[in-house]
């Protein structure tokens, strides 16, 4: 059971932070402010921690964040912020959290997030050979198969589908995808990623009798051999 | 609120104290010539009057030695009878112990003269005593000769230089007072209507504007600048008016809206309910991206960006858009090209840049390819130090009249497609964020976006690394 720290002053938030998160078969504990947050961030052992950019009294998440680092303390560390400036975004990671997000966001997003902040704990060495089910990836000679049948991807689909297999069993939103696979942060107005998945889609399930690829309603998709509870 | 009151001590008043300024110098002039003036007269006048002295001292003399002393006596008597300068002249014989012998006045008072040449002497004549301005000198025979004028009349000239210098200066001083007086209050008659109109303006009534008179003097080009600085003012404060008034509409409207439905949520149940509550979901998700939207043309516009500026590769960016966007495309039989010439390099932000030309290729798609046939191509170079970029397509166009509104936020030209009319809005504060410009035109038929961004100093010079980039997808 995963172990996730809410660092976070408004305590309607938190709660409804911890409600989610407990539906999912976590365990979390809130902290209010900053101090108390960093005492239970450095004697508890957490799998995450969700961390508030504002903060009352002074101490703020940077200022968390920086004392955690600082101590050697390698958690990964998801910041909530209402500050949606590029600069804000790029003090946090260079004060050391793992990811970012922008009040307001949809809980699945949250939930995707911190999943894919788990499994890079999990495995910080990729594997040069991915497999799900009968779909098997070779990052070295970008050479992808399923069933023994090689796929014809181009590159920018080889680099999707990677994406998806290194979250396996894993939601991972629209957004994540246009950052992770085309490296850049804006928020397309079109489906232009529902597009790209739906040509991936043709190439990797099309005369399969199971799909790999699928969509999560609302919140994106998830490369896994069995069907996603809706 | 204060009322519009005159300085209310005439030395606190600029025009006032300059014109005082102007009248004290008009004075001091007027004081230096006349002296000036006076100077030289009185010397002009003493000088020919010691002249006319000399001659006649002269004169005489040579008269007496040529004809002898008697001789002399008559002439004197002729001279001072011969009706010019009577009134004035001076001719007197003495022996040397200064008893009269012939001539028109007595020396004052009796005695022996011992300097000779030019002198003033004390005189009487007529029975009058007067300081005369004279020539003195002795005859062979020990007789002084004195011959010369009374100094009267030139001190009577210089009485009457004095007095009408006194009414000068006196009728000088009255007008310049009187003059101080009144250049201040017509300058505070001209600043009063300017004062009353500011205080208007200060008070709230932003329509107000000064009254211009047809002269086109200080007070005027003054008046005609506040005016324009009004105006302008005016139409910042519409414009924001204006936002905040499309803003309030365009979060209060979907507010409403998720409101009212999760009233009718709670009488809902099971599947239906569900639904309405991931349709609520999107709702106020889509009111966070209108509300993320203006906060990032907001921080555009003030141009806190700029300092992460690095140089961006044009044809990469463009190409990334392409293969981002040309799927898209394809699957309504459309196309997207990109044609890149050279290697453009320019400075800024690339997320940002890549934002912008996401939102200009995402609009052309969805205007031009609605059906097969569609095309929306990109074109780019360099030209001089700017970088040049057309997105054109082959779609309806805008309205002539909607061109000059589309980056204005919350406007939509096209009414019936889906949108927050926020996208144009981004992208024209990038451009202006990166010291661009941004056009709109209509092609018969189709739409042309033409974008120009400064080149980054010094990318123009170093050599293409890969051969101009045309890609098609």
């Amino acid at each position: 059971m995963p172990r996730f720290l809410i660092i976070e002053d408004d305590t309607q938030n938190a709660r409804f932070l911890a409600e989610g998160m407990r539906e999912l078969q976590a365990e979390v504990c809130v902290c209010p402010d900053g101090v108390q947050g960093l005492t239970q961030a450095v004697t508890g052992h957490w799998d995450a921690i969700v961390l508030d950019r504002m903060l009352p009294d002074g101490f703020d998440g940077i200022k968390i964040l920086q004392a955690l680092r600082s101590m050697g303390n390698t958690t990964p560390v998801l910041v909530l912020s209402a500050l949606s400036a590029t600069d804000e975004r790029v003090r946090c990671l260079k004060a050391g959290c793992d990811d970012y997000l922008t009040k307001p966001f949809a809980f699945s997003e949250l939930q995707a997030r911190l999943e894919a902040l788990l499994r890079r704990v999990q495995s910080t060495a990729p594997a040069p050979v991915l497999e799900v089910g009968d779909l098997r990836l070779d990052l070295l000679s970008r050479h992808a198969e399923r069933g023994g049948r090689t796929l014809m991807l181009q590159p920018r689909e080889f680099r999707l589908l990677a994406f998806l297999a290194r979250h396996v069993d894993q939601t991972v939103t629209r957004t994540m995808l246009l950052e992770s696979v085309w490296d850049y942060r804006f928020d397309p107005q079109t489906n232009v990623i529902d597009v790209h998945i739906s040509r991936l889609r043709n190439k990797v399930d099309k005369g399969f009798e199971q799909p790999l690829i699928h969509t999560v309603r609302g919140v994106g998709y998830c490369l896994s051999t069995q069907t996603p509870a809706p | 609120m204060s009322a519009v009151t005159p300085a209310s001590r005439p030395w606190s008043s600029m025009a006032f104290r300059l014109a005082l300024v102007y009248g004290g110098l008009l004075l001091l002039t007027m004081v230096v010539v006349l002296t000036v003036f006076y100077v030289q007269m009185v010397a002009v006048f003493s000088h020919r009057m010691d002249q006319e002295a000399k001659l006649d001292l002269q004169r005489l003399q040579q008269h007496a030695l040529q004809y002898g002393e008697a001789s002399l006596r008559t002439e004197i008597d002729r001279l001072l009878s011969d009706g010019v300068d009577s009134q004035t002249e001076i001719a007197i014989l003495t022996d040397a112990d200064n008893n009269f012998l012939a001539g028109n006045a007595r020396i004052l008072p009796r005695r022996t003269l011992n300097t000779f040449g030019l002198r003033e002497l004390r005189l009487e004549r007529h029975g009058r005593v007067m300081t005369g301005r004279v020539a003195v000198t002795q005859l062979p025979s020990g007789n002084l000769l004195i011959v010369g004028s009374d100094m009267d009349a030139l001190e009577d000239i210089e009485e009457r230089f004095m007095n009408a210098s006194l009414t000068a200066v006196v009728i000088v001083l009255l007008l310049a007072l009187s003059g101080s007086v009144g250049f201040r209050r017509l300058v505070d008659d001209r600043a009063a209507s300017i004062r009353q109109t500011m205080l208007q303006v200060a008070n709230g009534d932003l329509g107000q504007r000064i009254p211009l008179s047809a002269d086109n003097d200080e007070f005027t080009r003054l008046g005609h600048d506040i005016n324009r600085m009004l105006d302008q003012i005016e139409q910042l404060m519409d414009g924001v008016r204006h936002v905040s008034n499309t803003i309030a509409h365009n979060l209060r409207t979907p507010l409403t809206r998720v409101l009212l439905q999760l009233r009718s949520a709670r009488h809902l149940e099971g599947l239906e309910q569900q639904r309405l509550l991931e349709h609520l979901e999107q709702e106020v998700q889509g009111l966070g991206t209108v509300f993320d939207k203006l906060l990032q043309i907001a921080e555009l516009e003030s141009g806190m960006r700029r300092q992460e500026f690095a140089v961006v590769d044009i044809a990469g960016l463009l190409a990334d858009i392409a293969d981002l966007y040309a799927p898209v495309a394809e699957e309504t039989g459309c196309s997207l090209d990109v044609v890149v010439d050279g290697h453009p390099g320019a400075l800024g932000d690339g997320d940002l840049l890549a934002n912008a030309l996401a939102n200009l290729v995402e609009n052309a798609l969805k205007y031009a390819c609605t059906a097969p046939g569609g095309q929306v191509r990109i074109s780019a170079w360099q030209q001089g130090d700017m970088i040049e970029l057309r997105l054109q397509d082959n779609g309806p166009g805008v309205p002539p009249q909607r061109l000059p509104h589309i980056t204005d936020r919350f406007y939509r030209a096209h009414e019936h497609q889906p949108g927050h009319g926020l996208g144009l809005s981004s992208v024209q504060a990038i451009v202006q964020l990166h010291n661009g410009s941004l056009h709109f035109a209509n092609l018969t038929p189709g739409f042309e976006v033409h974008l120009r961004l400064p080149a980054a100093p010094g990318a123009e010079r170093s050599p293409p690394l890969t051969p101009p980039a045309s890609a098609s997808f």
